[in-house]
Order: C-alpha cells, then sequence, then structure tokens
C-alpha cells in the first residue's frame, strides 16, 4: 500500500493510494458535508453536497468518489462551495415537498440540517408542488414519495445488504421515484422482509418506521445505548435509543459491520415492543385459581421448601433460557450444579444443541474448530443450504446468503427435504422426499467429493459409494447429484450452512462436516460450517446448562425451576413438562403466555434491557449485553436473587467460572489440518 | 388475445438464451421481448428476473427508465400527435382532444379493443406541414379537427 499525503483546508492529511477524498478527510477529521453517501455502502456521487476545490482543477468534484492524489491540495470550505451546496440543497427542496413543519422527521432529518447549516432560509427556485404517492400500504413502513431526495441509500442497503433487492428506481429525472419489485407500492411486495434497514439509512422523512415516528425523534431521545440482540444464534449489535425510561426504537450500529448494520425483523420490532409488554413486577404464590402478591422472602422461602424436598427425592430440574448471558448461566451452574451437585439443569433447545456438540465432537478432538463465523458466508464462492430456513432461523444469514448470490455471484445450493427458501436465486435445489434421505445426500456426497479431490478423477474405489447409487437411494436424480459435485469440487471456499433441525441427528452434523473437509471449505478461524444454533447465547450454554444427556419430560418431576427471558415462545414438549411437574418456579421478566399459567411461584426477573453480561455468538465473538435502562421497584438482578435463594438452602455456591465460551472459539490446529472422520463414532 | 403462460415462458427463454453467462444482456433482451409481444408483460420481466438472476426490482427500473419500453400492451397503430411549438401554435391541442374525444382515451392510453395507442409528442421535425400528427409510419400534415376522422376510420 502507498501512503499518499494530501493538504485539505491547509491541514496535512495522510491516507492511502485508492482512498478517496472525503476518505481522507474523514480519517484525518476534516468535515465535509454528505448525503447521499454512507460509510459501507457504494459511494454514487449524486446530491454533489460533497463538493471540493482541487488547486489546479477548474472544475468542482465530489469527494466521495474523486480518488485521492499525492500531493492534492483541496479546499472544502470557500465561497463558492457553500454556495454552490446551497443552491443543490434548495433545488431539492424545491423539487419535492419539504416542508419539514408536517414533516414527521422535522429535527431528526440530514436534509434538514445540512440546510440550517448552510443558512439556507429561502428558496430562490419555483417549486414544482409534485403529486407523488405516500405509501401507507405497508403495515409498518411508510414511504412518502414526496419527501424523497433519490439519493439510493435505501435502494442500496437493500441490495447491498439485506440483499433482498427489493427497491428500485423507477423513470428518471424528476420523475423518479422508488418503487418496489415489479412496480409494486411496498405493501404489496413479496420480497421485502420487514427489516426497517431502509429507513434506517433514510436521511429525510421519506421512510419511516411509524412505530418509532410516534415515540419520538432520535433527538428527543436521552439516551443511546450499544448492545446485542437475544433472539437468534447471530446476536447483531444494536443501538436503543431511550426516551423517559423507555425504549423508543432499536437500530443496527454500523454498514461498516459485516452485518451492514441491518436488523432482521425480529430483532427491529420485537426488541422496542417487548419494552411495552405487561411485566411481572412483584413475586406472586399460586392460590388456587389465581396468584396473591407475595414479599420475596416468603416466595423465596416456599421456593426453597419445595426445591429441597424434591432435591432430596432426586425429582428436581433446572430449566434455563439460552437468551441468558454467560454470567446469568453461570450463576446457575454454581448454585446447582457445582453447589448442590444437581445433574438435571438444561436449557430450552437443548436437544438442537447437544446434536452441534455430538456431532462437532470428533473434530473438537482433533484440535480443529469445526465452524466458521457467520459473515465468512459472504466470502464464500459457493453457499450450500443444508436444511436450514435462514429467514426464520437468523435471518441476517439469509441476508449474507443471499448478497454472497446476487452480488459476490456465489452459486447457492439447497440439499434439504424442503424446497429451498431462496427458489429464485438458487442453482440446484436438491429436495429429498425424507429428513433421513438428505442427511444420507450429504453423507455420501462427502465421499464422492473426497474421492474427487484426492485423485482428481471420479474413479470408483471398491467399496465406495458410486453417483448412482447415491441417486437411487436419495431419490435425486443423477445428473443433479453430478452437478452439486462438480460445484463442490469446482470452487474455492464453500461454505454450509446448517440448520438447527438437523441436529437432532449428530451424525448429519458430522456428515455435514465431513463434507465441508472434503471440500475444503477452510477458512481461516475454523471449518467452513455456520450452525444455526437457535438463540443469542445457544453457544455460552454449552459449558454451563446443557445436559449431556436429555431428560426434561423424560421423568415427572417434584420441582422445576424456569428461567425464560419471555421473549420466545417456549416448545410443546417442554411446556407439557413444566405442566406435568409438581411444584413449578417461573422467573419471568414478562407476562408471557402459556408459561406463566404453569407456575406455583412467579418471580419477577429483569428484561433484556435491564440486564447486562455476555452472549457467545455464532459470529465467533463474545459480545456484550447492556443494561438500557435500569430496573425498577420489586425487580432485581439474578445474582442477588439466587444468593438469597442459596442462604435459604444453606449451601454456599461455587465461584463461577470465567468465560464458558472461550474453548469454544479456540482452535489449537490450523483449520486445513482437519480429516474427515466415520460416522460410526456419533452414531452409536 | 390471450397469450398461454408456458408459450410465454418459451418464447422469453429462446429470447433469453443468448445472453445466459454473458453482461449486458437486460437491455437487448427487453427489446427483444418487447419486439416479441408488442410489450413488457409483468410474467416475462419476472422469467427475465429469474433467469438472469436480476432482481425484479431492478428489471423494473431498467424497464421504466427507457422512454422505449412500454409496460401495458399498445394498440395496432400508434398515433403521435405533435405537441410541439410550431404545430401548438397552429391548433394541434385542438386535434388532440378530437381524437381523445372519438377514441375515448387519455393520452398515452390505448384503447380497450387494442385498435389504437394515443402519444402526444414533442417536434416531429416537420413543422412546415404542422400540425403534424403520425400514425405508423405515414405523416399527415396540415390537419384540422374535422379532418382526423377520416384517418382514424381508415385504420382497422
Ligand atoms: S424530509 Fe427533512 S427536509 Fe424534508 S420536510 Fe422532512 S424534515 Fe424537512
Ligand atoms: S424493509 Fe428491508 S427488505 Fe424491505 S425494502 Fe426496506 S431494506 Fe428492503
Ligand atoms: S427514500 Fe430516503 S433513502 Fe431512499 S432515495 Fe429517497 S431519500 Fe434516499
Ligand atoms: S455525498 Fe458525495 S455526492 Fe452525495
Ligand atoms: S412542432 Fe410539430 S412538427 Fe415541429
Amino acid at each position: 500500500m502507498n501512503n499518499i499525503t494530501l493538504t485539505i483546508d491547509g491541514k496535512t492529511c495522510d491516507g492511502v493510494q485508492g482512498d478517496t477524498i472525503l476518505e481522507v478527510a474523514r480519517r484525518n477529521d476534516v468535515y465535509i458535508p454528505t448525503l447521499c453517501f454512507l460509510e459501507g455502502l457504494t459511494p454514487i456521487g449524486s446530491c454533489r453536497m460533497c463538493v471540493v476545490e482541487v488547486e489546479k482543477n477548474p472544475k468542482m468534484l465530489t469527494a466521495c468518489t474523486t480518488p485521492a492524489q499525492d500531493g492534492m491540495v483541496v479546499h472544502t470550505q470557500t465561497e463558492k462551495l457553500r454556495e454552490f451546496r446551497r443552491q443543490m440543497l434548495e433545488l431539492i427542496f424545491a423539487g419535492r415537498n419539504h416542508f419539514c413543519m408536517y414533516c414527521s422527521q422535522s429535527g431528526d432529518c440530514e436534509l434538514q440540517d445540512l440546510a440550517i447549516e448552510h443558512g439556507m432560509d429561502s428558496v430562490r427556485y419555483p417549486y414544482l408542488y409534485a403529486g407523488f404517492d405516500n405509501d401507507a400500504t405497508h403495515r409498518d413502513i411508510q414511504m412518502d414519495h414526496n419527501r424523497c431526495i433519490l439519493c439510493l441509500r435505501c435502494i442500496r442497503v437493500c441490495a447491498e445488504k439485506v440483499g433482498t433487492h427489493t427497491l428500485d428506481l423507477q423513470k428518471r429525472g424528476w420523475n423518479a421515484t422508488i418503487v418496489s419489485d415489479l412496480g409494486r407500492r411496498l405493501g404489496e411486495s413479496s420480497t421485502c422482509t420487514t427489516c426497517g434497514a431502509c429507513a434506517q439509512v433514510c436521511p429525510t422523512g421519506t421512510i419511516t418506521l411509524r412505530e418509532f415516528a410516534y415515540r419520538g425523534r432520535r433527538k428527543d431521545c436521552d439516551d443511546v445505548v450499544e448492545s446485542v440482540c437475544p433472539l437468534c444464534s447471530i446476536g447483531c449489535r444494536i443501538k436503543a435509543y431511550v426516551r423517559t425510561g423507555s425504549i423508543a426504537r432499536v437500530e443496527g450500529t454500523s454498514v461498516t459491520e459485516p452485518d451492514g448494520g441491518q436488523l432482521c425483523k425480529k430483532g427491529r420490532w420485537t426488541l422496542p415492543r417487548s419494552a411495552e409488554r405487561e411485566r411481572i413486577s412483584v413475586p406472586m404464590i399460586r392460590e388456587g385459581s389465581h396468584y396473591r402478591e407475595a414479599s420475596w422472602e416468603e416466595a423465596l422461602d416456599l421456593v426453597a421448601r419445595n426445591f429441597q424436598k424434591a432435591h432430596g427425592a432426586d425429582s428436581d430440574g433446572i430449566l434455563v433460557s439460552s437468551l441468558c448471558t454467560d454470567e446469568e448461566l453461570s450463576l446457575f451452574v454454581s448454585l446447582f450444579k457445582d453447589g448442590l451437585g444437581m445433574e438435571r439443569l438444561d436449557t430450552f433447545d437443548g436437544d438442537v444443541l447437544r446434536g452441534f456438540v455430538k456431532g462437532f465432537e470428533p473434530f473438537r478432538r482433533q484440535g480443529v474448530r469445526p465452524f466458521t463465523a457467520a459473515h465468512n458466508i459472504l466470502d464464500s464462492d459457493c453457499i450450500v443450504n443444508l436444511s436450514a430456513d435462514p429467514d426464520e432461523e437468523a435471518p441476517v444469514i439469509a441476508s449474507y446468503m443471499r448478497v454472497g448470490t446476487l452480488r459476490n455471484g456465489a452459486s447457492l445450493l439447497n440439499l434439504s427435504c424442503k424446497t429451498s427458501p431462496f427458489a429464485d436465486i438458487t442453482d440446484v435445489d436438491a429436495v429429498t422426499a425424507t429428513p433421513a434421505q438428505s442427511v444420507a445426500l450429504v453423507e455420501g456426497l462427502a465421499e464422492l467429493v473426497a474421492d474427487l479431490k484426492a485423485s482428481g478423477s471420479e474413479a470408483q474405489e471398491e467399496g465406495k459409494i458410486s453417483v448412482g447409487e447415491l441417486a437411487g437411494k436419495t431419490g435425486i436424480p443423477e445428473e443433479t447429484v453430478e452437478r452439486i459435485i462438480n460445484k463442490l469440487a469446482g470452487s474455492q471456499r464453500p461454505v454450509f450452512v446448517l440448520g438447527g433441525c438437523l441436529s437432532r441427528d449428530p451424525g448429519a452434523v458430522t456428515s455435514a462436516v465431513n463434507l465441508a473437509i472434503a471440500s475444503r471449505a477452510i477458512f481461516e478461524d475454523g471449518i467452513g460450517v455456520v450452525p444455526l444454533v437457535v438463540s443469542g447465547n445457544s453457544l455460552g450454554t454449552i459449558n454451563t446448562v446443557l445436559a449431556k444427556e436429555p431428560w426434561i419430560g423424560r421423568k415427572k418431576l417434584d420441582f422445576l425451576y424456569v428461567y425464560s427471558t419471555g421473549l420466545v415462545p417456549e416448545d410443546e414438549e417442554s411446556l407439557s413438562a413444566i405442566s406435568g411437574t409438581k411444584f413449578v418456579v417461573v422467573q419471568c421478566p414478562f407476562w408471557a403466555q402459556p408459561l406463566v399459567n404453569f407456575a406455583d411461584v412467579l418471580l419477577p426477573a429483569p428484561a433484556w434491557f435491564e440486564r447486562s453480561g455476555h452472549y457467545c455468538t455464532i459470529e465467533g465473538e463474545r459480545r456484550r449485553l447492556n443494561v438500557v435502562v435500569p430496573p425498577k421497584g420489586e425487580i432485581r438482578g439474578l445474582a442477588s436473587i439466587l444468593k438469597d435463594l442459596s442462604a435459604g438452602l444453606g449451601v454456599e455456591p461455587e465461584k463461577p467460572k470465567e468465560s464458558p465460551c472461550g474453548n469454544l472459539f479456540a482452535s489449537e490446529k490450523p483449520p486445513a489440518d482437519a480429516r474427515m472422520v466415520s460416522l460410526e463414532e456419533v452414531r452409536n | 388475445m390471450t397469450i398461454q403462460t408456458t408459450d410465454v415462458e418459451q418464447r422469453v427463454k429462446a429470447i433469453i438464451e443468448p445472453w445466459k453467462g454473458k453482461k449486458g444482456g437486460l437491455i437487448p433482451i427487453l427489446q427483444g421481448v418487447q419486439h416479441e409481444f408488442g410489450y413488457l408483460q409483468e410474467d416475462a420481466m419476472e422469467i427475465i428476473s429469474r433467469e438472469l438472476r436480476i432482481p425484479t426490482a431492478e428489471v423494473y427500473g431498467v424497464a421504466t427508465f427507457y422512454a422505449q419500453f412500454h409496460l401495458k400492451p399498445r394498440g395496432r397503430h400508434i398515433i403521435r400527435i405533435c405537441r410541439g411549438t410550431a404545430c401548438h401554435v397552429r391548433g394541434s391541442l385542438k386535434i388532440l382532444e378530437r381524437v381523445k374525444e372519438i377514441l375515448k382515451i387519455e393520452e398515452n392510453g390505448t384503447t380497450d379493443d387494442l385498435r389504437f395507442t394515443l402519444e402526444p409528442v414533442a417536434c416531429l421535425g416537420a413543422c412546415g406541414l404542422a400540425p403534424v400528427v403520425m400514425i405508423n409510419d405515414v405523416t399527415y400534415g396540415r390537419l384540422t379537427p374535422d379532418g382526423i376522422k377520416p384517418i382514424l376510420d381508415k385504420h382497422e
């Protein structure tokens, strides 16, 4: 890389060859106004707000698109530039309906800010008074085309980061408007995922999220707190805006992150809406068909007494949400497992996780990490969907897959018992009749691809499966099997997205990793497998509460302590086990139906926005959950509650262990050393 | 005339075929499809999007950017009424109004029987003959409002 030096507004600024003038300026703290530019998106140079003058060049240049050159002398704030920018702003204002006092974004608008900054006190051009549509067809997203400045940020984020490319520009010149799909209004779009990314990046009052507009502008908020979204295994970073002690809106952090600063619809809507849900605010004890309020002492005393009885009879269990932080999970472990020697601890998604753990185990023993950070999907040239439904399981993964395919030109293969969730962009859709057949397909492919890569030919070895046999066994046409093999063998860095439903069979997980190794899916941090474990801290449960063997529903218990974050519904199996238990303690922040109906004692808990701690995410990072709003009233943190409970039980909890997921992310050996393993090991 | 879906699919795919795996095919394909069907119907754009793996919104953006593309069926005969300055001065608005009245369509509209499409255009380059109307490839000059009906009647 070549270093270059520029002089911008008299200041010596360092940059590297390939930087734009804007990049050099920003890195050196020189301000240049921008409007269409958004870091992380392809610059288009359309609004002309960032114009600068470069000595010895008669033209005004857009800093966001002009490459910086060594020795350039740049001026950003001359009278000529200011006048030009002001004219541009006036043209924008005259072009559409920018009468700010009628706009929900007034006070929270980049265009308005720039107008104020440039002293634009009047518009010298005739207004066009165009009558564009104010599109209110979408349930959550409002799109007032009369306020659009055609900066195309929305289109770019939707195409480059979300990957649905729902939005584009129709017509041209002053008649151009944002449009979705084949000329639809947003509410009629079949591709929009309601992720809200377009509204997050829109600099004006054009695309707004109605709900957030009601709750107040960003600038009216008292605080902005960074945290993580607990709702799926990715754990996207979020910014939560706080206004009068409540959450006004939630946004992604930065478009420059691999995730593009997007949030999926779960994070965007479930998180802020949860702040308005009905809370369990005091401890409650069941009396017949209703609950009565109780003090913490009384409630915990009742819990302790029932626990002791059941514990003596070895009929007790602890069921904890995997949306808990590492710290919370460790607290449960230190009291119940280490302190009281209990074995029956688990998390709701235990079965899914055990499958992954067992299936990964042989590779762990080899000292390699059998999975890679999720955003590495963006670096792959062949993305394979193994029975996953990413739009449901972890929607930002679906974005990575779409962007990888549509923008980076990767192939997309679907090997599953369901048709590809990405129908229009799938190269090979291999759909089997049964789940077992799709596992067999993966297994067989691993052998075939390994042979092909090893010998460079398809010569069949003794005892090994042939393409024809595999086709017969799986019901996938021979020709399709061939195509898959060729795609995998021909790609540099395939990646395999593993659906949670597969993991109930550890052999399926092992086969998937085998196939990844066979196709040389090797990334710096691990093997090219992205496991869609269930929630924010599913990985964190592995070294803490996750049971070795399943016990939920296996035996009728006398006592069950259930800790739920109330954010995702509990599964049927766990609910029926809970309802069949004699004495149930439910600790939950929200009045979460139907779970709360089964409780004999209800304990309040801090909600996601009132807690702090760490999550182990499938992005391969330990991310921090922060307190956004401090808990009010009788709501206490888990540590203090468990402390009282252990005092009541007369036990001293063992000190919580450090970082439960440290060893999960570690890789002692380079992933390239990984060897395929025999399935016998995991299937017995 | 209704077009069978499978038929559309085959014909569109045939137009796409030579462009598969190549860049820069979208506009020629759209032209080809329009030539084949007279306009760009939604199904056709969906097929193009799927086959070329270009998002529907992008296809639509391109199709609406260029004036040469039409998203609605067009009539068998295209009436272009000049609205340039010279023609305007010599009464082209009255002719336009008369045509709208006779055919019961608006500017850029098409009659229900797909007989005519009416398109006001800027100067046709025949100002000496103003006011000028073009029907398909034939230019009619020095027209009066009353003179237009017999000309229309000649087109089936
Ligand atoms: S979009 Fe911005 S500039 Fe336009 S009316 Fe709204 S607040 Fe004013
Ligand atoms: S909500 Fe998301 S998917 Fe829908 S148009 Fe906006 S960015 Fe695209
Ligand atoms: S809707 Fe917003 S982001 Fe999109 S082009 Fe218009 S002003 Fe820009
Ligand atoms: S910010 Fe550079 S042209 Fe818009
Ligand atoms: S103005 Fe009508 S032909 Fe020129």
